[in-house]
């Protein structure tokens, strides 16, 4: 039995089902992302685990206590559970030293020093301890909202879009703290997102929700390169998705044939590329017009977003074999680095890195 | 500049809200220090205060207990019939608080004194308290009450560390407002038989018109409101509570009160049936009693006539006269602005009684031609609800940005064009709830209407009053009963704009 077990649990709200029939289970120490669109009731989830609704059915266990069965629970302030949400939540009466205090014994003699303690462990400035949370930066809150959720030394850590009303910059620096602090606490965490990028940064265990199913659950990398489904695929990141032909290894597509693991499967799938797969080589139009093989794919840029970093080419594959489409396929989204960046009608060699994932 | 001719016109207008003050200050300095200190330090003077006291220690306490219970019932809670309740809680306001007093000794004629006097003004007065108290339950991020169960607290704890101390704000409010009605009402106390400094500013203009015993009770009078307000100022404190950080709250999850929700219905049902249900069983049973012969119809109208064209006129003046103050607060906030505005303010929280006393002084001393005129009545109806037409500007002023008004500049419009084609129209809305509560306080005032009305000028509240005391409840119930229509929608408004200030 691992340390968080969600067995079937499902709650509605009048007709529709928020989270329906859930099954996840989440490993004691772990750092796990519950990433989905936004109404995906990733967020519902999370409130039945910390106990601030009631399941309709189904199960959740924590270390084998049982904190939900069905409409009976363990309310939320007997959960070894912490919890910190989208814009901190600080209590706007409190210092923040009396917030950080606030889960903590009133008369237990080393509070003090705990909440001194707790500051460093989020990195604040101890300067900051009499302020009141409307002196603080948005970053600052969330640190002294963690630090509040930690001082109980809770089992759970519950993370509900903790960074998302931060700045960009912020945002990404926040993260690094947060998972690194759990991470020394040894405190398992669960991250409710609708930023995948950040779901599949922070946690090493990811599950992904749609209209109120878990769609699919594993790491990250597993997610991001072998998703279930097409819309999971698109959701995780940038996809190209085509049809494609499959053979003994290999794939037929509009790439030409690539290698693949088809597990002996025949017959027509889609399959999906990451753009990132994908590499240019700019090359003389003759070439590119003379040796259309079907192992080699040419194109065409036919538009480019410069975008620094990242940059979006549009391709137009030259395809006159025609193994799928007839007539002109319409333009391949690539990514690709500002160095030796192709110019628009330049002719390009595009070359494929890794397998293509094909769909069941 | 434009700025120095509104400038201008806001200082006319705080010139004008400081009359009573200054009139205070100069009878007693008039009266001189010996006699003043014969006059305040007595023993008259002493039971006067004690009474006070005691009305405020018991009324303000009660009424927040009340009126929290009340606003957590109605919008935390499964309770059946919530929005009901919540209109039920509200509606109070719409009798005035002496016909709420008439209701009362009409059922319970032995009511008297202070335990008489603490019941009905709880009953007339802790809507005061149940409007913010209410609205800020909706405004509080119902996170932090997840956040505070997630540090181990429970349900109970959660609300007196949580919740509660994020009511401050509207309780500090709330209790002022109720505090400053009980320094200020007259009839509602006359009724009951127990004195406070109104009745007894008003019994001594009447005995002896004009005397300094009348103006140094009304000296004392300002000192405990100045008191109520620096009260209020401490225990309040210069905290921010507003909500930090951003991002929309996720709506509020309703506590389920399971086998508490009938022990739970009690409360607002017996809160209604005392505050409601006997002001309309009592005005039924007169107005059966009196049959059609109460229905003096001439009279009535003249009344209702009088009542309507009095409550316009101050209101649209009150209205008018804040314009100038209202921009500049919005468009052009400083300094001296502020002071201004603390005139526009202070005003409002003096009673109807010293307002009238001193525009009796002045006009009879300074401008005797305007004595006992419309004109003079309208001026005290205008300073007493100063600060009711001015938040309500304000506000809406507020909702219409400067860059429309700026946008409006560069499509053409002279900058006074601008202001009147698209701040005072997108204004309107507001100005004109405003106006409505403005005159909403007119229908109902009875302390400075019966000092300077002209003779002969009957309002609905003085023709009422005339008829009680005489002990014709029967005949006065038609008039109580005009009033109470007249204030309903005013109320209903009321409750509907302390709605849309949360946005919902």
């Amino acid at each position: 039995m691992s340390f968080l077990d969600i067995q079937g649990v499902t709650k509605r709200y009048g007709v529709t089902t928020a989270v329906d029939d859930v099954t996840l289970s989440i490993e004691a120490g772990s750092r796990t992302a519950i990433v989905g669109p936004s109404g995906s009731g990733k967020t519902t989830l999370l409130r039945l685990i910390g106990g601030f609704e009631a399941p309709d059915d189904g199960r959740i266990t924590l270390n084998s206590e049982i904190l939900a069965e069905g409409l009976s629970i363990v309310p939320a302030h007997r959960r070894s559970v912490g919890f910190v949400t989208q814009d901190g939540s600080l209590f706007p009466h409190l210092t923040v030293a009396a917030n950080i205090g606030f889960g903590l014994d009133k008369r237990s003699p080393d509070r003090d020093r705990r909440v001194l303690e707790l500051m460093d462990m989020v990195e604040l400035d101890r300067v900051m301890l009499h302020r009141r949370p409307h002196q603080l930066s948005g970053g600052q809150q969330q640190r002294v909202s963690l630090a509040r959720a930690l001082a109980r030394q809770p089992q759970l850590m519950l993370l509900d879009e903790p960074f998302s009303a931060l700045d960009t910059g912020l945002r990404e620096s926040m993260r690094k703290v947060v998972a690194e602090v759990l991470k020394r606490a040894g405190i398992t965490t669960i991250l409710v997102t609708h930023d995948q990028a950040e779901a599949l940064s922070f946690a090493d265990h990811v599950a992904v929700m749609r209209q109120g199913k878990l769609v699919q659950a594993g790491p990250p990398r597993t997610l991001y390169l072998n998703p279930t489904d097409p819309t999971t695929a698109s959701f995780l990141g940038d996809a190209i998705l085509l049809p494609a032909e499959l053979g003994d290894g290999w794939v037929d597509c509009a790439f030409g044939r690539l290698a693949a693991k088809t597990n002996k499967r025949l017959g027509s799938a889609q399959i999906m590329l990451r753009p990132e797969q994908l590499r240019l080589v700019t090359v003389p139009e003759n070439e590119a017009v003379k040796t259309l093989e079907n192992t080699v794919r040419y194109g065409k840029v036919v538009d480019i977003e410069f975008g620094g970093a990242v940059c979006t080419l549009m391709v137009a594959i030259l395809d006159n074999q025609s193994v799928f489409n007839g007539g002109t396929p319409a333009p391949v989204q690539i990514k690709c680095s500002a160095v030796n960046l192709p110019s628009i009608d330049d002719h390009v060699r595009i070359e494929v890195l890794g397998e293509p994932h094909i769909f069941a | 500049m434009p700025f120095l001719s509104v400038f201008g016109l806001a200082g006319i207008v705080a010139a004008f809200s400081l009359l009573p003050l200054g009139f205070v200050i100069w009878v007693t300095v008039q009266t001189g220090w010996d006699t003043v200190i014969a006059l305040v330090f007595r023993g008259r003077v002493g039971e006067l205060l004690i009474n006070t006291v005691l009305l405020e220690v018991w009324t303000i306490p009660l009424s927040i207990i009340l009126a929290v219970s009340l606003a957590w019932l109605t919008e935390r809670t499964d309770l059946p019939g919530a929005r009901l309740w919540a209109w039920l809680a509200v509606a109070p306001l719409a009798v005035p608080a002496f016909v709420h007093s008439y209701a009362w000794i009409s059922i319970a004629p032995s009511l008297h004194g202070l335990s008489g006097g603490v019941l009905v003004s709880v009953l007339a007065y802790f809507p005061f308290l149940y409007l913010p108290v209410a609205a800020q339950m909706r405004r509080v991020d119902p996170a932090m009450e997840d956040v505070g169960a997630s540090l181990g607290l429970g349900p109970w704890r959660v609300f007196f560390r949580v919740l509660l101390p994020q009511l401050r704000f509207a309780i500090c409010g709330g209790s002022l407002l109720i505090g400053l009605h009980l320094l200020a009402e007259y009839g509602l106390f006359v009724m009951i038989r127990f004195d406070t400094f109104a009745t007894a500013i008003v019994d001594q203009f009447q005995s002896t018109f004009n005397g300094p015993a009348a103006n140094m009770l009304a000296g004392v009078l300002v000192l405990c409101c100045a008191g109520l307000l620096g009260l209020e100022v401490l225990i309040r404190g210069n905290e921010r509570y507003a909500r930090v950080g951003s991002g929309s709250a996720r709506p509020i999850t309703k506590h389920r009160l399971g086998w508490f929700t009938l022990p739970c219905l009690l409360i607002p049902l017996i809160t209604s049936a005392l505050a409601l249900g006997v002001p309309f069983v009592t005005l039924t049973r007169w107005l059966i009693a009196g049959g059609t012969a109460v229905w003096n119809l001439d009279a009535i109208s003249t009344a209702f006539s009088t009542t309507l064209f009095l409550a316009v006129a101050g209101a649209l003046l009150a209205t008018v006269a804040v314009i100038p103050m209202a921009w500049l607060s919005v468009r052009a906030p400083g300094r001296v602005q502020r002071v201004l505005e603390a005139c526009h303010y202070y005003v409002g929280s003096l009673p109807g009684v010293v307002v009238a006393l001193a525009l009796v002084t002045i006009t009879v001393r300074v401008v005797l031609p305007l004595y006992q005129t419309a004109a003079t009545l309208l001026l005290a109806y205008a300073l007493l609800f100063l600060p009711r037409a001015l938040v309500g500007l304000r506000a809406s002023i507020a909702q219409a940005p400067v860059e429309l008004e700026r946008a409006a500049m560069a499509l053409g419009r002279t900058p006074a064009q601008a202001v009147m084609q698209i701040t005072m129209r997108l204004a309107t809305p507001g100005a004109a709830a405003s106006i409505a509560l403005v005159a909403l306080g007119i229908t109902n005032e009875l302390t400075a209407t019966l000092m300077l009305a002209p003779n002969g000028t009957r309002t609905l509240a003085t023709e009422f009053w005339a008829l009680t005391s005489e002990i014709d409840y029967a005949a006065a119930a038609p008039y109580a009963l005009m009033m109470v229509v007249l204030s309903l929608p005013l109320t209903l408004l009321l409750h509907a704009q302390s709605k849309r200030i949360v946005g919902r």
